[in-house]
């Protein structure tokens, strides 16, 4: 079977937008191809839409005409430059991911889910929602957003133009027949609330699943932390430094920098470097940056205590499952997909959306009760191995495409 | 010729909803025209932006035509008159 994952790019997001399947799904009798914008791998099975010299420009043009017109995905021509090439006329299913990123024009989408059997993964609520990625705590995407409460969401609207978005949506997907995925219980509670996907009856929950082998025991933790410059005895908070709007940085320096911390403890960082300056005195502070290499990402949870994870929006939360994997409890807030991913609260501890002082006094805690994180972090592991199996993420997966295809037929 | 401002000055005026089958419409031949410029990749850089803009302003024809006859009515008298 021929299954073409399209998305915005190959690399970034590997593990979640259709990169990895590719290999990983050969050995269940599944090819896979690739159809995306922005190439950065070599790989001769990702074939890249916009890779004529001018491409670019026209790209860049055609954004800038939505931007000045308050357009969200409506001049885009890659979907109908996707559907003359030979890997999607020769698929036998075609798996969506991450769409948006002015990739494909939301009027070209009837066309394509008519063309060949279609699975789309919503890997966030924008196709629920008049132009926003996370409505967080606005509900205008249950009754067309109108008006919008925040046009400087991402993709950002000049007028406010999201009711005309959300009734295009409403038009196309009354016209479209498709297999839609979920990953979460939070994201299958959207799709069954929103007035836009009323219409869909193949909606399918298939968690993300993750590797556990690809995670180091508990017996290295001493190891990970002399290899990383850890003390031996401190506690040690793992984090995502971020600025960016739904990764919580705001609510984590105000969590820790409120006093200063019971015992010695180091922060341990991944992403963005100096996002912790203002914590200097009261923490020793490690970051590794963006880490590209496996082994690195499994020292950093296996160093860890705990994942801080205050996101105000997650449809996921890949990295939650990823400490969990690794034996970690995950500190989040409640009102994300974060909160279920991590079974809280007898997995993971959530606490009210936006409360910077439940979060220390959940951080206090699980480091003064070392057998309380002990028991959540089993847990976390039992929960990565079996609900949350790798196998049985891409068993699901080969199924789904299976009963796509035979209902084609 | 039809220009991007030009529909500015309509957005601003009157509002476009391109939730309309109208409207949807021209929104596609925007899209025609774009694959047009395309394929027609040879052509300078600068040719391509003009191509581009014009086969834009086409999707603001009704509109134009719609603001042509307003002027005309205002001119001869028929509609209300200015202030000075």
């Amino acid at each position: 079977m021929n299954v073409l994952h399209v998305n915005y790019a190959d690399l970034p997001g590997r593990r979640f937008n259709g990169y990895d399947l590719l290999g990983d799904l050969r050995d269940a009798g599944v090819a896979g191809k690739q159809a995306v914008l922005s190439k950065s791998s070599t790989n001769p099975d990702v074939v890249c839409l916009c890779g004529e010299s001018g491409d670019g420009f026209l790209r860049e043009a055609v954004s800038r005409v939505e931007n000045r017109h308050s357009m969200d995905h409506l001049l885009q021509p890659w979907g109908r430059v996707l559907a003359e090439t030979p890997e999607f006329q020769y698929a036998d299913v075609v798996h969506y991911h991450l769409i948006h990123s002015q990739m494909l024009s939301l009027l070209d989408l009837p066309t394509l889910f008519a063309a060949r059997p279609s699975v789309w993964t919503f890997h966030d609520p924008w196709p629920l929602t008049g132009h926003c990625v996370h409505p967080g705590q606005c509900e205008g995407w249950l009754a067309g957003c109108s008006p919008c409460p925040r046009l400087d969401a991402l993709f950002p609207l000049k007028e406010d133009r999201a009711d005309q978005m959300f009734r295009i949506k409403q038009q196309l997907f009354s016209q479209s027949d498709l297999d839609i995925v979920v990953t979460s219980d939070f994201m299958r509670d959207m799709v069954a609330r929103s007035p836009l996907t009323g219409g869909f009856q193949h909606i399918h929950l298939i968690p993300f699943g993750i590797d556990t082998g690809a995670f180091l025991p508990s017996d290295e933790q001493l190891v990970s932390r002399r290899a990383l410059g850890i003390p031996d005895d401190n506690y040690v908070i793992l984090l995502r430094a971020t600025d960016s709007e739904f990764k919580g940085l705001s609510y984590v320096l105000e969590a820790l920098g409120s006093n200063p911390p019971a015992r010695p403890t180091t922060l341990l960082t991944v992403e963005s470097r100096g996002l912790m300056k203002g914590l200097s005195p009261g923490y020793d502070i490690v970051e590794l940056g963006w880490v590209e290499d496996a082994a690195l990402y499994a020292r950093a949870f296996s160093a860890a205590d705990v994942l801080l994870m205050p996101s105000t929006a997650e449809s996921f939360g890949l990295m939650a499952l990823e400490a969990m994997a690794a034996g970690r409890p995950v500190v989040c807030f409640e009102g994300t997909a974060v909160e279920s991913v991590t079974h809280a609260p007898e997995c993971g501890v959530a606490v009210p959306m936006g409360d910077s002082e439940a979060l220390r006094v959940a951080l206090d805690k699980l480091a003064a009760d070392p057998g309380d994180a002990r028991r959540r972090g089993h847990l976390g592991s039992a929960l990565a191995a079996g609900p949350y199996s790798h196998r049985g993420y891409l068993d699901s997966l080969a199924a789904l495409y299976k009963s796509v295809q035979m209902r084609a037929r | 010729m039809a220009r991007p401002s030009e529909i500015d000055a309509y957005d601003a005026c009157c509002g476009f909803d391109y939730s309309t089958l109208e409207g949807q419409a021209a929104l596609r031949r925007v899209t025609d025209a774009t694959l047009e410029t395309r394929r027609v990749y040879v052509e300078p850089l600068t040719r391509r932006i003009a191509l581009y803009e014009r086969t834009l302003g086409l999707a603001v024809v009704p509109v134009l035509i719609h603001r042509a006859v307003i002027a005309l009515i205002s001119r001869s008298g028929l509609g209300p008159r200015g202030t000075r």
